[in-house]
């Protein structure tokens, strides 16, 4: 099976990425091996936390800004690219292997995410997060 | 939107909606007020409600059981999908306060 991908912007606000994230999932159940609820959950999760990361962090809340996320589905794996208007960040911060303090108020998601089993890359100022489908059934 | 329920000293707060960055972050304050001003001995957040939740959603619950643990009250979270429980799991959440799985 080739490559499919889908592709949407969205404006810098939290509402926007609630209209977004449902078109992902429909796309994503479309491609058929993407049946079980767990697997719909890490996906969500993900996208959830990618796009809100991109609109507090990267775009710094200014609603005009663009992100652009697309989202890559292949027999082997699903890439989700989220493409915003900042200064792109480093990754090491937030990737620490030690497990963040389970009551400490902010700063978890992208770690949770790497526990989920993806794995996170970026590059100026995307951010790529590619999960294995085996590693998404283990998740199962 | 969160209901509030207070029997024989038990709150519970019963989530009616997912809870993420646009749903959590408006419940903070009600939150606050409502564990400020009801005389109550234990907290039973329901989130059997909650399909998906993400940082901001931890991040109220966290939160929640911050408070709950000043004001010296019991806390814990009722009806959290599988999915929800392993990602509490995850984080060793499990080990800081109960969390009961759907019935």
């Amino acid at each position: 099976m080739n490559m499919v991908s889908k592709k949407l912007e969205l404006f810098s606000t939290f509402e926007d990425v609630n209209r977004v994230v449902p078109e992902f999932l429909a796309f994503l159940k479309q491609q058929c091996q993407f049946t079980k609820d767990a697997h719909v959950f890490v996906i969500h999760f993900a996208l959830r936390e990618l796009l809100n990361n991109a609109v507090e962090h990267g775009n710094q809340m200014l609603s005009h800004k663009k992100i652009v996320c697309t989202l890559y589905f292949t027999k082997q794996y699903i890439l989700i690219d989220v493409l915003d208007e900042g200064k792109g960040f480093d990754l090491g911060n937030h990737l620490a292997s030690p497990r963040p303090d389970a009551l400490q108020e902010r700063t978890r998601g992208l770690w949770i995410l790497q526990q989920m089993g993806f794995d996170l890359s970026t590059k100026k100022n995307h951010l790529l997060a590619k999960i294995n489908h085996q590693t998404l059934l283990m998740e199962a | 939107m969160m209901e509030d329920i207070l029997h024989n000293g038990t709150l519970t707060l019963k989530m009616h909606s997912d809870l993420t960055v646009n749903t959590a972050k408006p419940l903070v304050n009600k939150a606050k007020e409502l564990l400020d001003s009801l005389q109550y001995h234990d907290v039973i957040l329901d989130i059997s409600a909650v399909n998906i939740l993400d940082s901001t959603g931890i991040t109220f619950i966290v939160g929640l059981y911050k408070s709950t643990r000043h004001l010296d009250k019991g806390f814990q979270v009722k009806g959290a999908n599988p999915h929800i429980v392993k990602l509490f799991e995850l984080m060793k959440l499990d080990e800081v306060f109960t969390i009961q799985g759907v019935e």
